[in-house]
């Protein structure tokens, strides 16, 4: 196992906000294919920790690797363009754009090679794209509703859509479930289970029940740092995990 | 909806140029020469357009690409006694090359940061004109139709002081402007100017290099104002340094919010209906000026969305 080169590896990885250390030397690694939690009490720096890996902050100090390759210093849109996905905390879609707009987006992204057909390309090969992710997320006649006028759940589900429209390698999902009644959390349980055959899932969760149903391995972040790593049951019966949830 | 290029958007932005032509036929001596200059204006608006309609960067300098356009072509014809249409293309060069040298810089910024360093930008592209007045005759302007030759295609001459001529290169030169503003609208070029409009962060994690994106809006937004600057300055005969005065920074802002940004009908009506505006209010008052403030106000207040816009929003979803 040690001799597979990961994914993906962070060294002393730092991130500071004027004062607060919101991530902290933090090394951190993760297999190709693997499903990993990251779970920790409000303000550890789970947030901060992907958004340093997705290319949203750029570091204060340390290294990121992604299939072997320096990608420290490369911008946003390339990390994504490499395969680093990320859907938000905070739902972020176009709200004043059509479902179909929305997942356009991310198809026309994916499947468009051609400089100038980048720019003026026809859109029939587009719309197939996007008609075959609408239908896969369940969004099937709601093409042209304005995504600003959905449901949480759906708005939710519809970042999902655009983001596993990109062919991701690395899929982040940032409190994924968040806000969503219990059938929907049960849905996307089974997409990311799906999902997770083909593609890397790092997914930041509160509830417990989704992390030990999905997650092989746990990561326990504190203060910045990461306190404990490994199988649910290590996590579970581990002190400093106890103690870092007791003491907030 | 998706506002993609279907028969009815082509129908509809062909029979608008169309009618433009015809126009000429059948109206009235003063009101032709009006609409010939409203296009020449609404060409500048569309270029506007571009970058605040649809990419949702705030411009108060646009002024320097217009007299970028109109200065390249107008001193060429004085000095170096340039035919029409190669200084004409100098002119589109010439605000191109101003669009890249500014994009460089300005795209650092966004927002409010962005909106004051255009403005600055403005500022010092029309203060230089002035500063080298030996060669702009800025303050003065000078004409051009001493030193311009008619336009020769084949055996046919035309000379910019025909008005038919006038009308006619103004409808060529707004045509071309329109339908490229109804094929970036269209196209994944314009879908993702939109993206950078409504969610730029977005748009970035999707992969696109918004940077690179905003500096393509803002060098097509820049030469298509050029080529309106351009166009003014053979079609009219004029060139002055008022042209490059923050008033003309301002008024491609309301001609293009006053018609609905983000339409591509909005720059021809919005230019149009302020035009005609000031042309009827200035029978009343020389304060013409209130006209253009209490329209800004209006507008922010009742009609953000423009007259095109407001029209999109509740009966003709699919304008572009
Ligand atoms: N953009 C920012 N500017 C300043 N401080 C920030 C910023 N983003 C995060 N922080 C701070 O960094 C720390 C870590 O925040 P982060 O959002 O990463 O935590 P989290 O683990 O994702 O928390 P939650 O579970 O509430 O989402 C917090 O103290 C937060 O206030
Ligand atoms: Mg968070």
């Amino acid at each position: 196992m040690a001799a597979v080169a990961p994914l993906l590896r962070t060294r002393e990885l730092s991130k500071r906000f004027d004062g607060v250390v919101a991530v902290d030397s933090v090394d951190f690694s993760l297999a190709r294919n693997e499903i990993r939690a990251v779970i920790g009490p409000n303000g550890a720096g789970k947030t901060t920790l992907v958004s340093l890996i997705c290319g949203r902050h750029t570091p204060s100090s340390g290294q990121i690797t992604f299939e072997g390759q320096d990608i420290t210093r490369l911008k946003p849109w390339t990390r994504a363009t490499n395969g680093i996905v990320y859907t938000f905390q905070v739902t972020s879609i176009y709200k004043t754009l059509s479902c179909y707009e929305n997942v356009a987006l991310a198809v026309q992204k994916a499947i468009v090679r051609n400089p100038w057909s980048r720019l003026f390309g026809s859109e029939s090969k587009i719309s197939e794209g996007v008609w075959t992710a609408l239908d896969e997320a369940g969004f099937s006649g709601m093409s042209d509703r304005i995504a600003g006028e959905l449901s949480y759940g759906h708005q939710r589900m519809l970042e999902v859509a655009m983001t596993l429209s990109l062919h991701p390698k690395l899929l982040i999902l940032d409190e994924p479930t968040q806000g969503l009644a219990q059938a929907e959390i049960d849905d996307l349980c089974t997409r990311v289970r799906r999902i997770a055959e083909k593609v890397t899932v790092l997914i930041i969760e509160h509830n417990m029940p989704v992390v030990l149903d999905l997650a092989e391995t746990i990561t326990v972040m504190d203060n910045g740092q990461i306190i404990a790593e490994g199988s649910p049951y290590e996590i579970e019966n581990n002190p400093l995990v106890q103690e870092a949830y007791l003491g907030h | 909806m998706n506002r993609r290029l279907t028969h009815k958007v082509l129908l509809l932005h062909l029979s608008i140029v169309a009618g433009l032509f015809l126009a000429q036929f059948f109206l009235p001596e003063y009101h032709h020469t009006n609409l010939a200059r409203i296009m020449v204006l609404a060409t500048f608006a569309a270029g506007y357009n571009v970058l605040f309609g649809y990419t949702g960067l705030m411009s108060l300098g646009h002024a320097m690409f217009f007299a970028a356009g109109m200065y390249a072509t107008g001193l060429s014809v004085y000095y170096l006694d340039f035919g029409a249409l190669s200084a004409f293309f100098l002119g589109i060069a010439a605000a191109a090359a101003v669009a890249v040298l500014f994009g460089l810089f300005a795209l650092r910024t966004s927002g409010v940061s962005f909106l004051i360093v255009t403005m600055m930008f403005g500022q010092a592209c029309y203060l230089t004109i002035l500063y080298f007045n030996t060669i702009t005759l800025g303050d003065q302007g000078f004409t051009l139709s001493n030193n311009l030759a008619p336009l020769e295609i084949g055996q046919q001459q035309f000379a910019f002081s025909n008005p038919s001529v006038k009308f006619n290169g103004a409808w060529i030169l707004f045509s071309i402007s329109f339908v490229l503003s109804m094929v970036i609208a269209a196209s994944p070029l314009g879908r993702v100017l939109v993206a950078i409009r409504e969610n730029d962060e977005r748009t970035k994690l999707l992969g696109y290099n918004t940077y690179l994106y905003k500096l393509m809006a803002l060098v097509v937004s820049g030469s298509i104002a050029g080529a309106a600057g351009a166009g003014y300055a053979l079609l009219f005969s004029y060139v002055g340094a008022s042209f490059a005065a923050i008033l003309y920074s301002i008024y491609p802002l309301l001609w293009t919010l006053l018609g609905g940004a983000g339409t591509t009908l909005g720059p021809l009506i919005g230019t149009g209906t302020m035009f005609y505006l000031i042309d009827i209010a200035s029978g009343y008052t020389t304060a013409y000026l209130f006209v253009v403030g209490g329209s800004l106000l209006i507008l922010v207040l009742w009609f953000p969305k423009g007259i095109v816009g407001s029209i999109r929003d509740r009966w003709i979803k699919w304008l572009p």
